[in-house]
C-alpha cells in the first residue's frame, strides 16, 4: 500500500512542478502591484508540492507485504471499457451519434459483459432508439448525423 | 410583514386548472431532466422559452419554469443516490451518504427521505419567501467581493472536512480541484491558463463533464474490475419506504437544513452548494453517531437535500425582489419575465402582485406535486437497481457520454470526461475522496475572483477582509473551525495511541 | 453480396435524388444559429427572439445552439469549420470577441477572412451608471470625485472587453485614474455596482435598464455619437464634453467563408424582413435591446472601421492581455 502512495506523491509532485513552471513562465504572478493570472496557480502549485511531500513522508515505511495494484488480470475489463469508449468518441462525429451508441452498447455487452450476440445487438438497438427519442426528439440535441441516421 | 391576503390571492391564481396542469408538467419535466445527465434545467427552460411566449399570462410561464427548476433539483439527487453521479453541484454532498445507503439496499429509504426533505424545505422556503423576502434581499446585496472570499474560504474548509478521517488526502483533492478550476480563461486578466495552445482548453471545464467523468465513469470502471457478476448493489432492496425510525432520526436534520438553505441560498452564485455543505457539517457535528457519516447516515441525506431545495426557493428572492438572477436557471426565468413585460424588482410585489404571489403559491403546490409524483416513483427507481449491472453499466456509460455532449455540443468534452473517468477510477482505488475535488472546483473560481476583486478595491491592502464586519466574522469562524479540527484530531489520536 | 451492393446503390441514388430536389429551395432543413455564449445572455435572447419570429419568413425552423465557454472563441471556430452551405450561422458576429480580442491575443481564425457577413440585427451601446444613492449626478461630478479621491473603481464584466475599454477611455478623457474591476459577466458587474462595491459601472442597456426603471441605478452617459434609442433621456458623453465614443457591442450574423452568394442573399433578405416585423420589435423592446438592421454591404465596412477604432484605443490606453 505505502508504495502506491509514494508513487502517487511523486506523480503529484510532477504536476505541481508543471503548475509552478506555467505560473511563473507563462502567466504573471504580479501585475501592477496586484495579483495576476499566475498568483493563484503559483500558490496552488506550492500547496500541492507541500502536500505531496507530506504524503511521501507519511508513507515512507516499507510495506510489510507487497500487493500488486491490480489483482490478476483485474485491469482487463476497465481497460477494454475505456478502449471501446475511446473508439466510440473517435467515430462519433462521422458515423453519427445514434449508430455509434448502438455499436458501443452491442460491443460492450458482447465483449465486456459476455452476453450472447443477439441479446447484445438487441439491447444496443433499443438503447440507441431510447437515446434518439429522449435526446434528439425531446431535448433537441443537435447530434452529429452519419451514415444511417 | 406576513402578507396573508397576498398569499391567499396567490393560491387563488395557482389553483386554476391551467396553472395546476403546468405546475405538474413543470415538476415532471424537471424531474426528468434532473435524472438525465447533461442538459440541465437552464437549457431546458431555454428550450421552452418560445412555448412560454405563446402562453397568455406570465404567471403560467413562470409556474412552468420554476417547476422545472426545483423538479431538476430533486431529480438530481436521484442519480446521486442510485448511481453516485451528482447531477449538479448541490447534490455532490448527497452522494456521500445517499449512495452508501443505496449500496446497503436502502436506496428506497434514501430517495424517500430526499423527497420528504425537499418537501419540508420547500414549505420552509415558501414561508420565508412570503415573510422576509425584501429585507433579506437587500442584505444579500451587501455581500461584495471580500464577503464572498471569506465565505468560500469557509466553504472549502467544510469541503475538505467531508473527507473524514483522511484530512491529508482531502486537502490534496481540494487543491487538485482548485487547479482544475484554473484551466481556461482567467476571469480577471483574460489570460489563458494551462491550455497549451489547444483552443478547446481555453474554455473553463464544465461541472457536468467533471462530475460525470470522476463520479459516473470512475464508478463504472471500478465496478467492472470487481467482475461483471458483482453488481453495485449486492443486497436486495429492502423496505422501499423510510421507516418511522428513519423519519425520527432525520426530522430535525430536515428542519435545520431548510433554515440553513434558506439563508445561504439567497446569495447569488454558489449559494446552493454552500448551503448543502454547511448543512452536512452541522449534521455531522450535532449527530450522536458521527462515525456513521460517510457510511450511509440518513441525516447526511436529509439535511443537505433539504438545504439545497430550500436554497432553490430562496434564490427566487433576489430574482423577484431585486431583479438579480443568482444562477443560470433563474437567469432564464428573469428573461422570460422580461419578455412578458414584467420587470422583476422592488416594485414587482406592488405592480404585479398576481405574478409574485402566484409564483410563491405555485412553488408550494409544485412541492406537493413533487412529493406525490416521486414517492410512487421511489419504488420504481429502487427496482431499477435490480437490472443486472452487466446491462446497466454500458447504458449508464452511454447516458453520460451523450449527456456531456448535449451540454456544450462538443466532442472534445467527451474526451475530457473519459480522461477524468480514468483519473476518478485511480483515485477511488487509492481511497482518495472525490467530493472535496468537485466542490473545490466549483468554489475555486469564485474564491480567486473575489480575492483579486477585493484587492483591486482596496488598492492592494489585504486589511479589507478584516475591516468589513461580515467578512471578518466569516474568517473568524473559519479560524475557529480549523483550530477545533486540529484539536479534536489530536485528541482522537491521543485516545487511539494507548490502545 | 450482390444484393447488398444493389441495395446500397439504391439508397445512394435515392439520397442523391432527394438532394437534387432539395437544392431547389433553401432552406430544406433546420438552420442552426450558433450562439457562442450561454443560454440567457443578451446574445442568446436576441437569437431566440429572431428564432421566435422566423417561422413567418423561413420554411424551416431556426434552431439556437449554445456553445459557450473559452471566451466565446471555440464556438466561433466551429462555425468557420462548418460546411459553407448556409445551414450553420454565427449569431453575435461583431461582439467584443470579433472587434477587440483579435488586437490583444492570437485567435485560431481570421475575423474577416473566415466569415461571410450576412447582416447586422442590433447594436448595444455602453452606458456609464452609478448606484441610485450615489451623490454623482453627471459625468462632471464623477470626474471631480475622481480628482479628489485620486482614483475611481469601476465594475466591469471582463478585462479588455468593450465596456472596460470605454471606462478607461472616460478616465483618460476626464484626466482621472480609473481602476476597472472585472468579474464573471455583465449581470455580476451590475450586481456589484448596485451593492455599492464600486464607484461607477454600467454596461449595455439591456443589462442596466431594468435597474434604472426600478430606481437602483442612475445612467450618467452613453458612449455613442448619438443618444441611444432605448435611453432617450440620457445624454451622450460627448454632449457633456468628454470625447468617449465607441462602437459598443454589435450583434450581427455571419456564415462560414465560401457560402454561395445566393444563399447569403436569401438569408440577408429574410433577416431584413424579421428585423422589420412588429412582433420582433415588441419582443426586443421588452428585452431593452434596440433593433438596428444593416445589410451585408453596409455592415462589412462598418465592422472594419469599428475594429480599427478599437485597435487604436487599445494602443493608446495600453490595455493588453497576456
Amino acid at each position: 500500500m505505502n508504495a502506491w502512495y509514494r508513487t502517487t506523491a511523486v506523480l503529484l509532485l510532477l504536476v505541481s512542478g508543471l503548475v509552478l513552471q506555467q505560473s511563473v513562465q507563462v502567466l504573471r504572478i504580479h501585475e501592477d502591484g496586484q495579483p495576476g493570472s499566475g498568483f493563484m496557480p503559483f500558490g496552488l502549485g506550492l500547496a500541492l508540492a507541500a502536500l505531496s511531500l507530506a504524503l511521501l513522508v507519511k508513507h515512507r515505511r516499507r510495506d510489510a507485504e507487497r500487493r500488486p495494484f491490480w489483482e490478476r488480470r483485474a485491469w482487463l475489463h476497465p481497460l477494454l471499457a475505456v478502449a471501446l469508449t475511446a473508439g466510440f468518441i473517435v467515430v462519433f462525429d462521422d458515423v453519427g451519434a445514434i449508430t455509434s451508441v448502438a455499436v458501443l452498447v452491442t460491443c460492450w455487452l458482447w465483449l465486456v459483459s459476455r452476453k450472447s450476440l443477439p441479446i447484445s445487438a438487441l439491447t444496443g438497438v433499443l438503447t440507441a432508439a431510447a437515446v434518439h427519442v429522449i435526446f434528439e426528439r425531446f431535448l433537441q440535441t443537435p447530434f452529429p448525423r452519419g451514415l444511417l441516421f | 410583514m406576513f402578507d396573508l391576503a397576498g398569499l391567499a390571492q396567490g393560491f387563488g391564481i395557482a389553483f386554476t386548472s391551467v396553472n395546476l396542469l403546468w405546475a405538474f408538467i413543470g415538476a415532471l419535466l424537471g424531474t426528468a431532466v434532473g435524472v438525465l445527465p447533461g442538459l440541465g434545467p437552464a437549457a431546458t427552460i431555454a428550450l421552452l422559452l418560445p412555448v412560454s411566449m405563446k402562453m397568455g399570462s406570465p404567471v403560467t410561464a413562470i409556474i412552468l419554469m420554476s417547476g422545472i427548476f426545483y423538479g431538476a433539483m430533486y431529480g438530481g439527487s436521484t442519480t446521486s443516490i442510485l448511481l453516485n453521479i451528482p447531477g449538479e453541484a448541490a447534490s455532490v454532498v448527497t452522494c456521500m451518504d445517499g449512495h452508501q445507503m443505496a449500496r446497503k439496499g436502502r436506496a428506497g429509504a434514501a430517495l424517500g427521505i430526499a423527497a420528504i426533505g425537499s418537501f419540508v424545505a420547500g414549505t420552509v422556503g415558501v414561508i420565508g419567501l412570503s415573510a422576509v423576502a425584501p429585507p433579506l434581499a437587500s442584505f444579500a446585496l451587501r455581500f461584495g467581493p471580500p464577503e464572498y472570499f471569506s465565505l468560500t474560504v469557509v466553504g472549502l474548509l467544510l469541503a475538505t472536512y467531508l473527507a473524514g478521517d483522511q484530512p491529508l488526502r482531502g486537502f490534496i483533492m481540494a487543491v487538485l480541484g482548485l487547479i482544475l478550476g484554473c484551466i481556461g480563461l482567467d476571469p480577471l486578466s483574460g489570460a489563458v491558463r494551462f491550455a497549451f495552445g489547444v483552443p478547446d482548453l481555453m474554455s473553463n471545464l464544465d461541472f457536468v463533464t467533471l462530475a460525470m467523468g470522476l463520479f459516473g465513469v470512475g464508478e463504472i470502471l471500478v465496478s467492472l474490475e470487481e467482475g461483471s457478476a458483482a453488481s453495485i448493489l449486492t443486497t436486495t432492496v429492502k423496505n422501499v419506504f423510510p421507516t418511522l425510525a428513519d423519519l425520527a432520526r432525520s426530522g430535525w436534520a430536515m428542519v435545520r437544513g431548510s433554515v440553513i438553505g434558506f439563508f445561504v441560498g439567497i446569495l447569488p452564485g454558489g449559494g446552493a452548494v454552500l448551503s448543502s455543505l454547511v448543512s452536512y457539517a452541522v449534521e455531522k457535528r450535532v449527530s450522536k453517531h458521527p462515525e456513521e457519516f460517510g457510511q450511509g447516515a440518513i441525516e447526511g441525506v436529509a439535511g443537505p437535500e433539504a438545504a439545497n431545495n430550500s436554497a432553490a426557493s430562496a434564490s427566487f428572492i433576489p430574482l423577484l425582489t431585486l431583479g438579480i438572477p443568482g444562477n443560470a436557471s433563474t437567469a432564464m426565468i428573469f428573461a422570460a419575465l422580461l419578455i412578458h413585460g414584467v420587470t422583476p424588482g422592488p416594485f414587482l410585489i406592488k405592480e404585479h402582485p398576481d405574478v409574485f404571489w402566484g409564483v410563491v403559491a405555485s412553488m408550494y403546490i409544485g412541492n406537493v406535486m413533487l412529493l406525490v409524483l416521486n414517492l410512487p416513483l421511489v419504488g420504481m427507481w429502487a427496482k431499477l437497481l435490480k437490472v443486472p449491472y452487466a446491462f446497466l453499466a454500458p447504458m449508464i456509460m452511454v447516458l453520460t457520454l451523450v449527456g456531456v455532449f448535449s451540454v456544450g455540443n462538443s466532442v472534445f468534452d467527451i474526451w475530457v470526461m473519459l480522461a477524468l473517468g480514468v483519473l476518478g477510477y485511480l483515485a477511488r482505488k487509492l481511497a482518495f475522496d472525490l467530493g472535496p475535488l468537485l466542490l473545490a472546483f466549483v468554489l475555486g473560481p469564485i474564491m480567486e475572483r473575489s480575492l483579486r476583486q477585493s484587492l483591486l478595491m482596496s488598492g492592494g491592502r489585504p486589511g479589507i477582509f478584516l475591516a468589513r464586519p461580515i467578512s471578518a466574522t466569516l474568517l473568524a469562524a473559519a479560524a475557529l473551525f480549523l483550530a477545533f479540527g486540529a484539536w479534536s484530531g489530536r485528541r482522537r489520536r491521543r485516545q487511539a495511541a494507548p490502545a | 453480396m450482390r444484393r447488398l451492393v444493389w441495395r446500397l446503390g439504391a439508397v445512394v441514388a435515392a439520397l442523391a435524388a432527394a438532394g437534387a430536389v432539395a437544392a431547389a429551395e433553401f432552406p430544406d432543413k433546420p438552420v442552426q444559429l450558433i450562439v457562442p455564449y450561454g443560454a440567457g445572455g443578451s446574445t442568446d435572447l436576441l437569437a431566440r427572439a429572431v428564432a421566435q419570429v422566423a417561422p413567418r419568413y423561413f420554411s424551416q425552423p431556426l434552431v439556437v445552439v449554445n456553445k459557450p465557454g473559452g471566451g466565446a472563441i471555440p464556438g466561433r471556430l466551429d462555425v468557420t469549420r462548418a460546411k459553407a452551405d448556409g445551414y450553420t450561422l454565427l449569431f453575435g458576429y461583431g461582439s467584443g470577441e470579433d472587434l477587440v480580442v483579435p488586437h490583444q491575443r492570437q485567435i485560431p481564425y481570421d475575423v474577416f477572412k473566415d466569415f461571410e457577413t450576412v447582416a447586422r440585427i442590433s447594436i448595444h451601446s455602453i452606458v456609464i451608471a452609478v448606484p441610485a444613492e450615489s451623490p454623482y449626478k453627471s459625468l462632471a461630478d464623477l470626474a471631480k470625485a475622481g480628482k479628489e479621491k485620486g482614483s475611481l473603481t469601476a465594475a466591469v464584466s471582463t478585462k479588455g472587453a468593450a465596456v472596460d475599454i470605454t471606462f478607461l477611455l472616460f478616465g483618460k478623457a476626464a484626466g482621472i485614474k480609473v481602476v476597472t474591476i472585472p468579474g464573471s459577466g455583465g449581470a455580476d458587474a451590475v450586481t456589484r455596482l448596485i451593492g455599492g462595491h464600486a464607484d461607477f459601472g454600467g454596461g449595455h442597456p439591456s443589462e442596466v435598464i431594468p435597474h434604472i426603471k426600478a430606481g437602483r441605478l442612475r445612467a450618467l452617459g452613453v458612449a455613442l455619437e448619438k443618444r441611444d434609442g432605448t435611453l432617450p433621456n440620457v445624454p451622450t458623453c460627448k454632449e457633456q464634453g468628454y470625447d468617449v465614443v465607441t462602437a459598443g457591442s454589435v450583434k450581427g450574423i455571419a456564415a462560414p467563408k465560401g457560402t454561395p452568394r445566393e444563399v447569403v442573399a436569401a438569408l440577408e433578405s429574410r433577416f431584413q424582413k424579421i428585423a422589420a416585423d412588429p412582433e420582433f420589435h415588441r419582443i426586443m423592446a421588452d428585452l431593452s435591446q434596440p433593433v438596428d438592421f444593416m445589410t451585408a454591404a453596409q455592415y462589412r465596412p462598418w465592422l472594419e472601421a469599428a475594429s480599427a477604432q478599437y485597435a487604436g484605443l487599445i494602443k493608446t490606453l495600453g490595455v493588453e492581455t497576456k
